[in-house]
């Protein structure tokens, strides 16, 4: 043990004179170089980060669990949606559907946060602070390259926000789809993918943002120079690039059109199940089209239309969706990586 | 026995130019020049003292000099290189002015970072400055006071084993105890290896005596710049009476009358005769002179002499 740590092979420096200090000895394990910096100074953040992440995992595991076992409670009971419930049938189901609500409005939201919190509180002090107590000079005063640190202080709190998101992604993916949307509640499907909270929580995308967070924090950190700058700043322009993929998100796969013969009793385009509907609105007897916003203002002309039409993304559309968000976000965490690297290695500081 | 072998190998030739600034020039953002039309030679194994008023440029030539920013014209040799390599690097240590550190670091800490990042580290050394000042290995850099701070910061730069020290006001908030000391750290460090030091400072009585060597920069130009012998040696500091006769041939930097009497700094190689008490200038007497009397015209032709 002591041999390797002595002749290891990243020790950087072969006559190391210090080497056979007991103090030095004892202290060469894990990372070493700007990784052991880097690690010393993303410690408290990875740690901060690790326990509401592995809380949550808990608090999903728990969550599948308990579903399961009241869900089957209820089968026992034979409470199925195919006759009319006893009272004690929708107490049960009380029961249940707390368990879901505090999957789909509170988990949900707060993971669909964690982005913004990425960027304002780890990506935007994690360059501001630097330049902001001039300890990047101090740091870049050493022997390494200034790509090298960066790419080294980058690296840990990255591959951190990369293990953490993908087990909570993972884990909400799972409880949804084995737990949640094949339930009905009292307006058909219970969750549909494609909703506000329930969108951002599954499959690739909450990875994607989380790292597209961290590195948008960083660039505007880099930016600012100052720290609670950078805090406010950072949070608020992963929020308006959220808001931003929120109006970009129906074009990100071709929309599926269909028409169907109008009702008026039972409203406009009726979707298939847990389907999004981008806009709709009804053909007039002339062949004209017109929007659900048009039909606000001539309520009469609309009521007599013979069809409605609707252009939707069926659920099968979710996965493409996600994987093409997923990709532009990944692609846009390069270019502003990249930009970060170019500001830091060309332009001096 | 590797070591041995490479601290000789680092010990520089003299004379070989250690910095040289070629129409060196550094503007900010904006268009206020920092720096403008600089040329000097720093010689290998040199100890110079950076002489200005705050804000003439000092601090610019030391980061430039560091690499941490790069010239806008002209280019700054260091070692012969003008940009940094991977090698470069481990040659010059850079203290700044600030003394930034991570204050949550211990001390034991911060010279880890120094042994982590930088090839030639040399843990005896820096912990000696440590242990010289009584500094407790495990307190935090946070809790440190501003000269104990800087003893780290000086610490984390002697250790590296640099071949060029930069140092940006080093000693300004270190009482006069630690200030003599730490300097005679510093001279031991520059002859028992060749070092070269370039280091800033306004407080002048910490440099004389101690560097050979001057910049004198004054609103982002060198005024002076070569061996400090020859500098002192091509003044005069000329006492008269006020209604006496005219100052001598030369070009005078300083004229101050106070009283009848008249107190004048010529640069000038020569003699001087006539009723003139005439002496060779302290480097004090020389550097205020100069200080006192801010360029406003271009850096005039004798001046310039002296940087080649």
């Amino acid at each position: 043990m002591s041999a390797s740590t002595l002749t290891g092979p990243t020790a950087p420096v072969p006559a190391d004179r210090t080497a056979g200090r007991p103090a030095t000895a004892r202290r060469s394990r894990g990372p070493r170089g700007v990784l052991w910096l880097s690690w010393q100074q993303s410690r408290v953040a990875v740690r901060t980060m690790a326990v509401p992440a592995v809380l949550t995992a808990l608090i999903l595991i728990a969550l599948h669990f308990l579903i399961q076992d009241r869900a089957e409670l209820m089968r026992q009971a034979g409470c199925d949606f195919s006759v009319e419930w006893s009272r004690e049938c929708l107490v049960r189901y009380g029961r249940l559907e707390m368990l879901l609500r505090m999957f789909t409005d509170i988990l949900q939201p707060a993971i669909t946060a964690v982005p913004v919190m990425l960027g304002a509180f780890l990506g935007g002090p994690l360059l501001a602070q630097e330049y902001e107590r001039g300890t990047l000079r101090m740091v870049l005063a050493q022997s390494v390259s200034p790509g090298r640190w960066l790419a080294a202080r980058l690296a840990v709190p990255g591959a951190a926000v990369l293990l953490l998101s993908t087990v909570v992604a993972g884990l909400t993916s799972w409880v949804w789809w084995s737990d949640v949307v094949h339930r009905r509640g009292a307006f058909g499907a219970f969750d549909p993918p494609f909703q506000g909270f329930t969108y951002p929580v599954l499959g690739v995308v909450p990875v994607a943002w989380s790292l597209f967070g961290l590195a948008l924090g960083v660039l505007v950190g880099q930016l600012l120079r100052r720290t609670v700058a950078a805090v406010l700043a950072g949070g608020a322009a992963v929020a308006l690039a959220h808001t931003a993929m929120i109006v970009l998100r129906p074009s990100l796969w071709p929309v599926t059109e269909r028409e169907q013969p109008y009702n008026n009793t039972l409203g406009g385009f009726r979707q298939p199940t847990n389907a999004w509907l981008v806009d709709h609105g009804v053909v007039l007897a002339d062949g004209t089209r017109m929007t659900s916003g048009e039909c606000v203002r001539s309520s009469e002309v609309c009521a007599a239309a013979p069809t409605s039409w609707g252009r939707f993304h069926p659920v099968s559309h979710f996965v493409p969706i996600q994987l093409v968000e997923a990709g532009l976000l990944l692609a846009l965490t390069a270019v502003v990586v990249v930009v970060v690297f170019r500001r830091l290695t060309r332009a001096g500081i | 026995m590797a070591d041995a072998t490479s601290v000789l190998d680092a010990i520089p030739d003299e004379g070989r130019p250690a910095v040289e600034a070629v129409g060196l020039g550094k503007r900010y953002r904006g268009d206020q020049w920092a720096l403008r039309d600089c040329d000097f030679t720093v010689p290998a194994g040199r100890i110079c003292g950076v002489v200005g008023a705050n804000g003439a440029g000092k601090s610019t030539l030391l980061t430039l000099a560091a690499r941490l920013i790069r010239p806008t014209e002209g280019e700054l040799r260091v070692f012969g290189e003008t940009s940094s390599t991977p090698e470069s690097r481990a040659r010059v240590a850079y203290v700044t002015q600030e003394k930034p550190l991570y204050p949550s670091f211990t001390v034991a800490g911060t010279l880890r970072i120094g042994r982590e990042l930088n090839p030639r580290w040399d843990e005896e050394a820096a912990q000696r400055v440590i242990e010289m000042g009584e500094l407790p290995m495990g307190a935090r850099v946070g809790s440190l006071s501003g000269g104990q701070r800087t003893r780290v910061a000086l610490a984390l730069a002697l250790g590296k084993r640099a071949e060029l020290l930069l140092l940006d006001e080093p000693m300004a908030d270190l009482d006069p105890l630690a200030r003599h000391e730490l300097m005679g750290v510093l001279m031991a460090e520059a002859a028992e290896r060749g070092t070269t030091i370039l280091v800033s400072s306004h407080i002048l009585p910490e440099l004389d005596g101690v560097i050979d060597h001057l910049l004198l920069v004054q609103a982002g130009r060198i005024r002076l710049a070569g061996d400090l012998e020859e500098i002192l040696d091509g003044h005069r500091l000329l006492i008269g009476a006020a209604d006496g006769a005219e100052l001598p041939a030369g070009t005078t930097v300083e004229r101050r009358v106070r009283g009848r009497q008249v107190t004048a700094l010529l640069h000038t190689g020569e003699p001087v005769d006539g009723p003139w008490e005439s002496s060779r200038p302290s480097l004090e007497e020389l550097l205020l002179a100069y200080l006192r009397t801010p360029v406003k015209a271009p850096v005039t032709a004798p001046d310039r002499e002296a940087a080649a």
